[in-house]
């Protein structure tokens, strides 16, 4: 039996999928119009990658081991840190500092540039992870008196990559060496460091000493 | 009359309705589309975004142990007062006797800055934090002199430019001064008592790049209305 025939039908798969990207592409650009609306100065937001509360990992179960008192913490888009203080190496309230970095990306990393006195940031994490292992070796800061007589690095097995560094410091009012002592981890694209300063010996320690100071904390950590 | 049952006769077999016309079709094909999509969309959208910022609370750490200090210094300013001054990467820390947000700006001048807002409480001699409003006066009268009559010690001098008192909670004090060591920068500071609290906002150019020769009296009037702010939200 002939029936008159339909006229063609139309492209449905094409219109469906034309409609389906054209709305969702839409819906992305309001929903990221949003999002960086939301990006609120009044607000700290870490940066993907950056985990947040700092503070959390150290767990309680060695905070209290190492009689550890919580001291302070701050939080920021792309740094973060925790600071507490515990005995180690003999002496009671030992500041023991975490800080955490994920290399800075785009505008805020263009911002950045005018408040180095370099322009040197930190835009992937090998560059972040070397500058932290050199900065670990450095005073930090401009002295007539201070320095740094020797440094010390030692690589171990925690996270993708990891160096301790023992930095022999002289301030310049006694004999003795003052010993820091920083452990710098990479985890993807976070970088990590703890740090602490045992107290002034006239041996000062050597990166395996260290390492044996650091180890309950590390491994709590990154372990 | 026929009552009996209902008749049967062949029937020829129903031909297919014939396709309806095509016209109007493709607009609805597209609206339910869009729907469907943006159904979809706002689910995954939605339980994406509820996951992120439950991962990503960025505040999540100690709460303050003095209930006096707030526990997020970084929402004392407005963000229309922020944007006066191109804030961003706001960085907010703690300790037992502070609270402080500070972030990368642009002052007036085009000069880049810190801006900063710290909540603090006075120390006693045991440098334990304490709520105490005459420890707080006595505090403030010592960062006051400092503001308003400058000081010079060996490593460091405060060159005080112009100051002049406020008028915002128990007592205020806005400066502009010139820090030294063996290099210069340029600050400009609100100082405000609020009964036990201390509250400093505070433009400061950074320390790395620092002048000296940063102006910063226009972005004055921004750093008063944020100290203002900051001292009502505590009242």
């Amino acid at each position: 039996m002939a029936y008159p025939q339909a006229p063609r039908p139309p492209r449905t798969g094409l219109t469906v999928a034309v409609t389906a990207v054209v709305t969702l592409t839409a819906a992305g650009l309001l929903t990221w119009a949003g999002a960086t609306a939301l990006a609120s100065p009044t607000q700290v937001r870490p940066a993907p990658g950056l985990p947040p509360d700092p503070c959390s990992q150290l767990g309680e179960d060695t905070l209290a081991a190492m009689d550890g008192e919580f001291y302070s913490w701050y939080s920021g888009t792309y740094a973060n840190g925790c600071t507490w203080t515990m005995s180690l190496a003999g002496r009671d309230d030992t500041p023991v500092y975490l800080t955490r970095a994920v290399p800075m990306s785009g505008s805020d990393a263009r911002a950045a540039e005018r408040f180095s006195a370099d322009g040197e940031i930190h835009r992937d994490v090998d560059a972040l992870f070397a500058a932290t292992v050199d900065d670990a070796g450095e005073l930090g800061y401009e002295s007539d008196d201070a320095s740094v007589v020797d440094t010390e690095e030692k690589s171990l097995d925690f996270g993708d990559e990891s160096v301790l560094v023992v930095t022999d410091i002289d301030y310049g009012y006694s004999d003795s060496v003052s010993p820091r002592v920083s452990l710098i981890v990479r985890e993807g694209d976070l970088v990590s460091q703890i740090r602490f300063s045992p107290l002034a010996s006239d041996d000062g320690i050597d990166a395996d000493e260290a390492e044996e100071l650091l180890a309950e904390v590390a491994t709590d950590m990154f372990g | 009359m026929y009552d009996g049952p209902a008749q049967q006769f062949p029937q020829p077999p129903a031909a297919p309705a014939p396709p309806t016309p095509r016209r109007g079709s493709t607009g609805r094909t597209v609206v339910i589309t869009a729907a469907a999509t943006l159904a979809a969309y706002a689910a995954v959208a939605g339980v994406v975004g509820a996951v992120t910022l439950t991962a990503e609370e960025g505040m999540a750490g100690p709460e303050p142990e003095f209930a006096e200090l707030p526990a997020d210094p970084c929402a004392a300013a407005s963000r229309s007062q922020l944007g006066a001054v191109s804030a961003r990467m706001p960085s907010a820390s703690f300790a037992d006797e502070r609270s402080t947000c500070s972030w990368h700006a642009e002052f007036s001048d085009g000069s880049p800055g810190h801006l900063s807002i710290t909540f603090r409480l006075p120390l006693d001699s045991d440098r334990e934090p304490q709520v105490d409003e005459s420890a707080a006066e006595a505090e403030f009268e010592e960062r006051r002199s400092e503001l308003v009559d400058g000081s010079d010690g060996d490593y460091w001098t405060v060159e005080v430019l112009e100051s002049r008192e406020l008028d915002i909670a128990d007592e205020s004090v806005v400066s502009h001064v010139v820090e030294s060591d063996e290099e210069s920068g340029s600050r400009a500071e609100v100082l405000v008592r609020v009964g036990s609290v201390l509250v400093e906002v505070s433009a400061s150019e950074p320390w790395e790049v620092r002048t000296g020769r940063a102006d910063l009296t226009g972005d004055e009037d921004v750093l008063v209305d944020i100290a203002e702010r900051a001292a009502t939200s505590l009242e």
